[in-house]
């Protein structure tokens, strides 16, 4: 098994750092849309997040991975398991990071027929897709832009309802697929429906580092993991626990972080000042920011949260004229100012 | 006679037989023919383990899955391992890399860029890490190999300048041999070498600089470059990475990837205008016709510059600005001959100079002048290919069932596999199918229905292609000032809407010498009105111009699978030739003979006539071209975007 660039040995990349720790956890702030050049470190960050966060536990030899514990959400045979049984076999593995590769077919995507059983035993059953592998964990997609149209579609509709629904060749199969969405792009190369963008939860920017020592230490990093990957994954491990460790507590405490009225009316007010469609983007800004404060060790969110995630909330939700090319981070910065937070 | 460029391409083909699984591969552009035979002999003797992959590879085929005829056969499932997890630690060779399916293309991508492959059937997943060798034979005016894919490529190679006649140095021959040697004997000894070579700091400065100076974004390109020089040192059986390997190096990995000329160079490497080699190449100068093949390749090379380019807006507004953007301003400075040492320059400054000659050393002039002036040299492509229009299996409108196995995503039509099935049954039970092993299993309820390749029948879908209108605008003195504004508003209307209908837009002007590619197809609207804004206007109409590139341009677009649509907004008054000379009967020959040949090509043209005046000649063109005419003096921006909508709609 190929071993993943440890997540803590990441230069730079403040922001999108801070989006995936996010997310991680809280799940439903609903997906992070990473924009920016090619070879500037999207994928690895995304692709290390498996190894980052601690394993879960599963139902053994259940496709979509159910979790033992939870009697809510479960596919059909472990929900009759669970009835059944007080104590369902489980095991542990690590959370799955699945890559969607741009050209994969919606039938690899959401699963079909079983040609295999069909054919040998003449029984008609269900091969699941991407998706269910996904459940859980984390979907990434890169180069989101230029999937396309109908597939993206599915996916946020599968996103959004946390369950997949297939209704095809004589299949009726129902199973929960909960992942976080991550897309990665650039938008030069082809631009996202708007309706598209309102999904992800935060939008972040990545740039390649300007700043030539940090090139440097990029590439120096890079060549240590190429070679020798173990020692490398060796010599983050402390770094990656304590970021791990840093997570959990933070999903431990996020119940108990204080959002006061207060708190909310500055969020609507900011919306409002934007004129973003829809209450989505409260929403975002009420998960991100309550899920920053948990990270951040603090008991109460307050305006300094609300100023690191306005960006990376909003940014992407404003509408736009598509003839007027004002920057729309320069727009939410402005009405930072106004509200003076 | 030896040349740099054959030498570094046997250096390119050593290095990546020695350590594929770190340099991913190479992106080789060469025309089929004796250089390219050569070079494969070479990549053949050094390492004959190869596997090739046509451009038509199926899903199946290289990510592993149910071999499905043979399931049949045996009545037992039986699984194809895929080429990828195969091909773990080999080369593989994809010729016409540039037609490629985009499927095909990415998945090549995700799998080199994870190291990992998934199969098609089950959960199982292995590790496997190859060389990918993408041998394109696109022209300069197709559409290159696919843009993700060559990212994932260390090494980018030109092949076109090299002449058959060209010999390798003695050096590198001498290489080639002690390394096919010892590849044969110690097949895992040149990796354990290359994880010993350390890059010293100040190496790796440079190198980070000197891709900070090309504008090359990605971190990856810094990255190979270290890691080629450390090869190329272990291939030399040193310790040590040499200014050479360095230089070398950045040849094949950052110079190809330029977006930009380091400005602390251009005085020295642009000191001489003529054809002369850079002063540190220790090669003779390159043959003349390679300097031809390469000038006349430029403007197609521009026009290359798809819209997956990402700062190619920046390019080329950079490129319009009259003057050059602050970082080029020493291009204007009477420059003087200086030497690569310098006594002012600091020991590091010098050994990155001499880095950055070496790195432009293959380069010719006509290049390190497209260079210097913003535009990038890398031709950016979308590998697509013809056919695409009906590709798709999985969307559209359904159509009838056909006969066919289910690969590459399409799906199977149970229903019209059973009805094809049913009536064979009966001899089927009575005969066992020829070569199979044991009688098929029977299910507990009785007789199984038996079912043979022969009876797979697909589903199909037809979908409707992506149109993609190419606006010509003239901004030529003829067409007066307040026309081209309305020619430009007219194309903001058009822009909203299409914008709506996810259309691609596609800008071409044409004025003063010759015509050019303002916007290639692209669906960023804002990106198309910051081009029309910066667009200038005044001078002669180099039409025949105008026309050789919309054609160029549109079977480009058709090629990707779009269905073109011209919008040519002219007068028609012809006055500069293809040659950029002011001649009126040449130029309107011309134009004719282009017009011609655009009718042979089918594709739909609308020509709206912007002249206060109608003139015969403009709608003598458009008859030539089979194009639709429309005279509109006196129309305003909003009546030329209502007809062209209304003409659009007549012909769909």
């Amino acid at each position: 098994m190929a071993i993943p660039f440890p997540f803590s040995a990441i230069v730079g990349q403040h922001d999108m750092k801070t989006a995936i720790q996010i997310v991680a956890v809280d799940a439903s702030v609903n997906g992070i849309l990473a924009l920016g050049d090619r070879g500037t470190g999207k994928s690895t960050a995304v692709r290390a997040l498996a190894d980052l966060l601690p394993p879960i536990k599963v139902v053994k030899h259940c496709p979509y991975g159910c979790d033992p514990k939870d009697p809510t959400v479960s596919c059909e045979q472990c929900a009759k398991l669970k009835a059944t049984h007080s104590n369902v076999p489980s095991e542990s593995v690590s959370v799955p990071v699945v890559d969607l590769p741009l050209g994969a077919s919606e039938d690899r995507v959401v699963g079909a027929l079983d040609l295999e059983k069909a054919l040998s035993l003449g029984i008609k059953s269900f091969s699941p897709g991407l998706l269910a592998k996904a459940n859980r964990g984390f979907l990434y997609i890169d180069e989101v832009n230029l999937l396309e149209d109908h597939l993206v579609d599915l996916l946020i509709d599968v996103a959004a309802s946390g369950e997949n629904l297939v209704e095809r060749e004589g299949l009726s199969v129902r199973h929960p697929a909960r992942f976080v969405l991550v897309g990665s792009g650039n938008p030069e190369e082809g631009e996202l429906r708007p309706q598209l963008l309102d999904r992800f939860g935060l939008c972040v920017e990545v740039r390649t580092p300007k700043d030539l020592d940090e090139r440097i230490l990029v590439i120096k990093r890079r060549d240590a993991f190429e070679k020798n990957p173990r020692q490398f994954q060796q010599d983050w491990m402390a770094a990656n626990e304590a970021l791990r460790d840093k997570i959990l507590k933070a999903r431990k405490r996020l119940d108990k972080v204080v959002l006061d009225d207060d708190f909310l009316r500055l969020c609507s007010q900011l919306c409002l000042t934007l004129g973003t469609d829809g209450l989505r983007a409260e929403l975002t800004l009420m998960r991100a920011t309550r899920a920053y404060a948990a990270l951040e060790g603090d008991k109460k969110v307050e305006a300094k949260h609300l100023r690191v995630i306005a960006p990376m909330a909003l940014c992407h939700r404003l509408r736009r004229d598509p003839l007027d090319d004002t920057g729309s981070a320069a727009r939410v910065e402005r009405a930072l100012e106004e509200l003076a937070i | 006679m030896s040349n740099l460029a054959w030498d570094d391409a046997l250096w390119a083909l050593a290095a990546l037989s020695v350590d594929p699984k770190g340099l991913k591969g190479i992106w080789l552009r060469a025309p089929l023919g004796p250089v390219m035979q050569t070079w494969l002999h070479w990549l053949h003797a050094l390492k004959p383990d190869t596997v090739k992959i046509p451009a038509n590879i199926d899903t199946e085929r290289l990510l592993g899955g149910l071999d499905l005829a043979t399931t049949l056969q045996l009545g037992r499932p039986t699984m194809l391992q895929g080429i990828l997890a195969h091909a773990s630690g080999q080369l593989l060779i994809c010729p016409m890399a540039e037609r490629l399916p985009s499927a095909t293309a990415s998945i090549l991508t995700q799998v080199l860029d994870t190291g990992r492959v998934n199969s098609l059937v089950g959960h199982s997943t292995e590790s496997t890490r190859f060389g990918v060798v993408a041998i394109d034979e696109s022209l300069p005016q197709e559409s290159a190999l696919a843009n993700g894919l060559a990212e994932q490529l260390a090494m980018w190679l030109d092949l076109t300048p090299v002449n058959p006649k060209d010999e390798a140095s003695d050096e590198t021959l001498e290489m080639l041999e002690r390394v096919e040697k010892k590849l044969h004997n110690h097949p895992q000894a040149y990796q354990e070498c290359i994880a010993h070579i350390a890059l010293e700091d100040s190496q790796l400065r440079d190198i980070c600089e000197l891709a900070m100076g090309f504008a090359i974004a990605s971190l990856r390109a810094p990255w190979y470059t270290a890691r080629l020089a450390s090869v190329f040192a272990t291939l030399r059986g040193a310790n040590t990475i040499s200014a050479d390997d360095l230089g070398r190096a950045a040849r094949l990995v950052l110079t190809p990837r330029a977006r930009a000329l380091p400005a602390s160079s251009q005085t020295d490497v642009l000191a001489d205008d003529s054809s002369t080699p850079p002063p540190t190449s220790p090669e003779p100068p390159l043959p003349d016709e390679h300097d031809n093949a390469q000038a006349h390749s430029d403007p197609a090379e521009e026009c290359d510059d798809g819209p997956h380019d990402e700062d190619s807006h920046a390019d080329r507004e950079a490129s319009q600005n009259p003057t050059p953007p602050s970082g080029l301003t020493e291009l204007n400075e009477p420059s003087e001959p200086s030497e690569p040492s310098e006594p002012t320059l600091s020991e590091v400054q010098a050994l990155e100079t001499t880095i950055l000659e070496s790195a432009l050393a293959t380069l010719p002039q006509g290049l390190l002048n497209q260079l210097a002036q913003g535009q990038s040299l890398a031709t950016k492509g979308n590998g697509g290919r013809v056919g695409q229009v009906q590709k798709s299996a999985q969307k559209g409108r359904p159509l009838a069932p056909t006969k066919g196995l289910p690969h590459n995503g399409q799906r199977l039509h149970v229903l019209a596999t059973l009805r094809h099935a049913a009536p064979r049954q009966k001899i089927r039970q009575a005969t066992p199918a020829a070569g199979s092993a044991s009688t098929p299993p029977r299910t507990e309820g009785g007789k199984r229905v038996q079912i043979r390749s022969e009876d797979f029948h697909i589903q199909r879908f037809a979908k409707r292609s992506e149109s993609c209108i190419i606006f010509c605008i003239d901004a030529s003195g003829s067409a007066a000032l307040e026309r081209l504004a309305e020619a430009k508003g007219a194309v903001e209307l058009l822009l909203k809407d299409s914008y709506a209908r996810r259309d691609h837009i596609c800008v071409i002007s044409f004025r003063d010498k010759s015509a050019q590619l303002q916007l290639p197809a692209t669906r960023s609207l804002v990106r198309a009105k910051r081009e029309l804004q910066a667009m200038p206007g005044g001078g002669g109409t180099p039409l025949a111009s105008a026309l050789k590139l919309a054609l160029e341009t549109s079977l480009k677009a058709r090629q990707r699978g779009m269905t073109p649509t011209l919008v040519m907004l002219s007068d028609g008054r012809a006055n500069v030739t293809l040659q950029g000379e002011g001649s009126r009967p040449i130029a309107k020959a011309q134009c004719l003979s282009w017009a011609q040949q655009w009718r042979a090509s089918f594709i739909n043209a609308i020509w709206l006539d912007t002249s206060a005046r109608p003139d015969p000649q403009g709608q003598d063109i458009a008859q030539a071209m089979g194009a639709h005419y429309v005279p509109l003096p006196l129309a305003g921006s909003q009546r030329m975007a209502s007809t062209v909508q209304a003409i659009q709609e007549l012909q769909s």
